[in-house]
């Protein structure tokens, strides 16, 4: 591969790209969402603080300004608009040059293919850091007109999760540019982009966590089946439907790994929101409902905790674009030029 | 300048070129024939090194193309057929883009576009790709092919989409390169156009190069192989002549017609000399006497025709 080649195709791709109808649309729509849910977050902020300052239960710690982007990575993940811009960027990056009989032009000239598909891939990333960080800047930009200001750490982790937030975004753009080469249309390729992320995004997980535990744990123990007669008691079932549900949430722990939208929000929440990652995952909310004291001695997560906590869910979500880069890239090299 | 050898290509265990030899040698301007399906366009993905042969070589000017794919592109220009560029750029952008991967300078890759742009007539067209017409869109396609000065240039159908004063261009364009000594190698349906311009053709059928040699030579190798008589048509105002045609005995005559055109003799070779000879002191009264062959087309229709049957 030879740096200058592919230093002329990104530039002339990143061009195209920022350039493009498509590009603005895509950067207007996320600004005024990141901009609204800023606002949203910024009111979300003063409550919390007005609850920790009551004392009420439910707030851990003292709520930081990270709370303000709870709403945006909900807007990003949960909400699927991570994944619209990640397609939307990368869905005819091939398949146009196919329609468009460009593909020949091209490839006829003194460069390799894989400089095309790099360089492509590299003008993709860039446009989705450009627009990540735009959107980012209008939700510092909200948040100081409003008065808050972050501290440095709360910086830092700002920048963590426009990371994972980029990162989140690459997953999808580079699903999108494997359906591109795949696919012989732009519009076949956007449906097969949006076919696969509603299969890794929907029915994985739910499915696949039903499918999985009948198979492996078969159906859930009754009661009724651990009744004594003699003596009423329900015997050790309690025990055995605890494990039971262990088990199952290890499956569809396994199985959401095939959501990045699933895994985003479970890296970023101990970020935005560390109370409820705290009563929900650690002490169980049911458990803290009883004994809200159970929090009084635990630590606020640091990031350090939590990559720590969450290093395999952190490796699944770059596993991902490298997995669908990697297929993307070998199909083209491979593809049939007649 | 091109060399091929045993160059063959399978899809599939299918052979889509098979056992190619061929040489076109410098300053050769080759025209490429063939149906759909017989091989043209893998042979020319071969020689641009877009795709790999299952076996064989093709060398262009001293490089292997499959070994050395990227020097093969360097020193070629190749105009595909339906020629793509993009839309949301200008010709001289698209060049200016496509031409960054040529050794070449900034300053020298902006005098080359310019004379290119001029020599195709777009100099002065300063609108998006987009909005070019077909022809347009063909005529920067023979810039890009000329964009790197190429020593040998493979053009594949050239003329599509072009109107009369296009190709006329065109024309001259192939023929100020022949001038230059650059090895041109055309690849098209339109066999008149091939004609036109080419000084010797190659015919490729179901993977194999079935005719080969200068324009004359392919034409008298398809009438050989497609069986198909030529006719001698002669114009005379004396009666006699007919009567003294049909007394000449030679195994190269099929049939003697008498029609409004004249006399129309059909035979397996030109033996308008043996006739004149024949006829010598009692040809008085012709006025003229000419050979007319079968069209290319034609010619090469029923050799297809024949290899598919």
């Amino acid at each position: 591969m030879n740096l200058n080649r592919l230093t002329t195709i990104s530039k002339k791709e990143f061009s195209d790209q920022i350039t493009s109808r498509r590009f603005l649309l895509i950067l207007i729509i996320f600004c005024l969402v990141l901009g609204i849910s800023a606002i949203n977050g910024v009111n979300d902020y003063n409550k919390a603080l007005d609850k920790y300052k009551e004392g009420a239960t439910g707030q851990i710690f003292q709520p930081s300004v990270l709370i303000v982007f709870q709403k945006i990575t909900n807007s990003i993940g949960l909400y699927g608009l991570g994944a619209v811009i990640g397609i939307a960027t990368g869905f005819d990056l091939i398949s146009r040059e196919r329609e468009g009989q460009t593909i020949k032009t091209i490839l006829s000239q003194p460069l390799f293919r894989d400089e095309l598909i790099n360089g492509k891939a590299i003008a993709g990333i860039l446009a989705l850091a450009t627009i990540t960080l735009a959107g980012f800047l209008i939700v510092l930009s909200v948040m100081l007109i409003i008065g808050i200001v972050p501290d440095p750490e709360e910086f830092i982790l700002i920048g963590i999760i426009w990371l994972i937030t980029l990162l989140l975004m690459i997953s999808s753009f580079t699903l999108a540019l494997m359906s591109s080469v795949f696919a012989k249309t732009s519009s076949s390729a956007l449906i097969l982009a949006l076919i696969i992320t509603f299969l890794m995004y929907s029915i994985i997980p739910v499915a696949g966590g039903e499918f999985g535990s009948l198979i492996l744990l078969g159906k859930a123990p009754q009661e009724s089946d651990y009744l004594s007669e003699s003596s009423g008691d329900n015997g050790n079932y309690e025990n055995i439907i605890r494990e039971y549900n262990k088990n199952q949430d290890e499956i569809y722990d396994f199985v959401n790994l095939f959501s990045s939208e699933s895994v985003y929000n479970e890296i970023t929440t101990p970020i935005t929101w560390p109370s409820h990652y705290i009563i929900h995952t650690q002490i169980g909310s049911g458990t803290f409902a009883r004994n809200p004291e159970l929090a009084d001695n635990i630590e606020k997560p640091t990031i350090w905790s939590i990559l720590k906590d969450k290093w395999v869910k952190i490796l699944v979500f770059i596993m991902w674009p490298a997995v669908f880069f990697g297929v993307a890239y070998i199909q083209f090299m491979r593809a049939d030029l007649r | 300048m091109i060399t091929t050898l045993n160059l063959t290509k399978e899809y599939n265990g299918k052979k889509a070129v098979d056992n190619l030899n061929l040489e076109v040698v410098e300053g050769e301007v080759f025209g490429f024939l063939g149906p759909n399906g017989a091989g043209k366009s893998t042979t020319i993905l071969m020689l641009t090194g877009m795709i790999e042969p299952t076996s064989g070589t093709c060398m262009v000017n001293g490089v292997n193309v499959a070994l050395d794919p990227l020097k093969g592109k360097e020193i070629l220009g190749y105009l595909p057929e339906d020629v793509g560029f993009y839309k949301n750029l200008t010709g001289r952008e698209n060049l200016d883009y496509i031409g960054k991967f040529y050794p070449m300078t900034t300053t020298e890759r902006e005098e080359r576009i310019e004379v290119l742009l001029q020599k195709v007539a777009l100099r002065d067209v300063t609108q998006k790709v987009g909005e070019y017409s077909r022809g347009m869109n063909q005529r920067l396609g023979l810039a890009l092919a000329l964009l790197n000065d190429p020593d040998v240039i493979i053009l594949d159908e050239p003329t599509a989409n072009l109107d009369p004063e296009g190709v006329l261009r065109y024309r001259e364009i192939i023929k100020e390169l022949a001038a230059e000594g650059k090895t041109i190698f055309i690849c098209s349906h339109i066999l008149s156009e091939v004609r036109a311009v080419c000084n010797t053709l190659g015919i490729m059928s179901q993977g194999r190069l079935v005719a080969r040699g200068s324009v004359e030579e392919v034409e008298n190798e398809l009438i050989i192989q497609s069986r198909t008589p030529q006719k001698i048509v002669i114009k005379a105002i004396n009666p006699a002549v007919y009567e003294a045609i049909r007394s000449i005995s030679n195994p190269d005559l099929i049939a003697i017609n008498q029609t409004p055109a004249g006399i129309e003799v059909e035979v397996r070779q030109d033996i308008r000399a043996e006739i004149a000879r024949e006829l010598d002191g009692r040809s008085r009264g012709i006025t003229e006497m000419y050979l007319e062959r079968p069209g290319l087309e034609e010619l090469f229709l029923k050799v297809y025709r024949r290899e598919q049957g």
